[in-house]
C-alpha cells in the first residue's frame, strides 16, 4: 500500500523529493494522487509535496475531486494494470501501453489516465529498463516481443474486451506497433517512434512486421508525430510506406513530446479518443483468424 | 578536473540521458570529456535534468538542483560548481 506520508518524511533534499515524485509519477493512478492530497490537510503537507500535487492538478484539472476510477494492480515491477472494477471487460477496450525509456507515456501516468475514461478502458502498462529493448523481452516475463504478446494474451485475456489497442511512446512506440501486428489488435499506435536497429531475423524487426502488416485485415497502424518536428515526421512517413499504415501529424507541435504538447493545450482527452478509437468492432473469431495469418506463436 | 568529478559528471549525464541517443557530435564530445558543450544541446527535458541532479547528489552528496542548472550554460560551469565544493 502506498504510504506517501512516510516516504515524504524521509526526504531531506529537493532531489530526494524529486526521486520520490518521479518514481510515483510512473505508476500511481488518479485515485492514488487524490488520496495523497486528501490524507492530510494542505498545510500539513511538506512544501515540496504541495508543489508536486499542484503541478499534477494543473496537468489534470479534475484529478483531485473527480479522479478516474482506475484501480492499480501491481503484476510486477514492470507491469501495472489499471482497471475500473465496476465495469465489466466486455463493455470496455484493452489498451496495452509500451512506455518509453522513462517508464512513461511521455507524461506522468496519472495525468495520462485522467484523460482516458476508466469506464471504457482497461490499461496494461508495460515498462522496460531505460537502455533495454522490448525486442529483448521484459525481465521476468518474456525474452522477446512475441513472448510479451503471448504473456499479454495469457494473462489479460484480450478476447474478453470489445477492442484491443496497443500504444507506445518514444522508446516503446515501434514495439507497440509491432505487437499490434503480432497479436492482431484492432489498432497499434506509435507516438514518436522509430524502428530500432535489430539483427536480421529478430522477431518484430521492420521487414517482418511490414510484410505481415500488409497482409492483415482489421489492424490499423497509426504513426503520430509533431507536425513541425522533422525527425519524427520523416520516420513516421517511412513507417507508413513500409506498413501501409497511416500518419497522424499533430499540428503546431515542434518537438518530440507530442503527448505533453497536447496536454498543455488541454486537448489530451479528445486526442486520445481520436487516436485510440477503432472504427471497426472486433470479433473473437476474426481475431483468431488473424493470429493464424500472422503466424503468431505462443 | 579530477577523475572523480569527471566520473560524477559522466554518470550523471547517462542518468539524464535515460536511454535516449545523442547526436554523434555530442556523444563524441562527451566521450572526449569536452566540457564546452552547451547544456541545451544535451536535449534533456525537465525529467532528464532531475535525473541528472539526483545522480550528482547520490554520487557526491552535493545538492545540485534543476534550479541551479537553470543558471548555467555549459558542462564547464557544472564542472566548476562541483570542483568548488568537492
Amino acid at each position: 500500500m502506498l504510504d506517501y506520508a512516510a516516504r515524504a518524511a524521509r526526504c531531506r533534499t529537493q532531489n530526494q523529493f524529486n526521486r520520490l515524485h518521479i518514481d510515483l509519477e510512473t505508476v500511481v493512478s488518479p485515485r492514488e494522487v487524490a488520496a495523497i492530497r486528501n490524507a492530510k490537510s494542505w498545510q500539513d503537507l511538506p512544501l515540496q509535496s504541495r508543489v508536486w500535487l499542484r503541478r499534477l492538478k494543473t496537468m489534470a484539472p479534475g484529478i483531485m475531486d473527480r479522479p478516474q476510477g482506475y484501480r492499480r494492480s501491481v503484476v510486477s515491477d514492470l507491469v501495472m494494470v489499471y482497471e475500473n472494477p465496476a465495469v465489466p471487460a466486455s463493455r470496455k477496450a484493452l489498451l496495452v501501453a509500451f512506455t518509453g525509456n522513462s517508464g512513461r507515456l511521455m507524461i506522468p501516468m496519472p495525468a495520462f489516465l485522467q484523460s482516458l475514461d476508466s469506464g471504457l478502458w482497461t490499461v496494461v502498462a508495460l515498462r522496460k529498463e531505460a537502455d533495454g529493448s522490448y525486442f529483448r523481452g521484459i525481465e521476468g516475463i518474456a525474452t522477446d516481443l512475441p513472448g510479451i504478446v503471448g504473456y499479454v494474451d495469457a494473462t489479460f485475456s484480450p478476447a474478453r474486451y470489445q477492442r484491443v489497442v496497443t500504444l507506445g511512446t518514444s522508446g516503446g512506440a515501434y514495439a507497440a506497433v509491432a505487437a499490434a501486428v503480432l497479436m492482431g489488435a484492432d489498432r497499434g499506435v506509435s507516438v514518436g517512434g522509430a524502428p530500432p536497429a535489430l539483427a536480421a531475423g529478430t522477431p518484430g524487426a521492420l521487414p517482418e512486421i511490414a510484410g505481415k502488416a500488409r497482409q492483415l485485415d482489421g489492424t490499423d497502424l497509426v504513426f503520430v508525430f509533431g507536425s513541425d518536428f522533422d525527425p519524427d515526421r520523416q520516420t513516421a512517413e517511412a513507417l507508413r510506406e513500409a506498413t501501409g499504415g497511416q500518419i497522424h501529424p499533430v499540428a503546431d507541435v515542434a518537438g518530440h513530446n507530442v503527448i505533453n504538447a497536447v496536454l498543455q493545450r488541454g486537448d489530451l482527452e479528445p486526442f486520445l479518443a481520436e487516436v485510440l478509437a477503432s472504427d471497426r468492432i472486433r470479433g473473437t473469431l476474426r481475431r483468431r483468424m488473424r493470429r493464424l495469418l500472422t503466424g503468431w506463436r505462443r | 578536473m579530477t577523475d572523480k568529478i569527471r566520473d560524477i559528471l559522466n554518470t550523471a549525464l547517462q542518468a539524464g540521458r535515460n536511454g535516449t541517443r545523442w547526436p554523434a557530435d555530442i556523444a563524441e564530445a562527451i566521450a572526449d570529456n569536452d566540457r564546452d558543450v552547451a547544456l541545451d544541446r544535451l536535449g534533456f527535458d525537465s525529467l532528464g535534468w532531475m535525473e541528472f541532479c539526483i545522480s550528482v547528489e547520490l554520487q557526491s552528496g552535493l545538492e545540485l538542483t534543476p534550479n541551479d542548472i537553470d543558471t548555467m550554460r555549459d558542462l564547464a560551469q557544472i564542472d566548476a560548481w562541483l570542483r568548488a565544493r568537492l
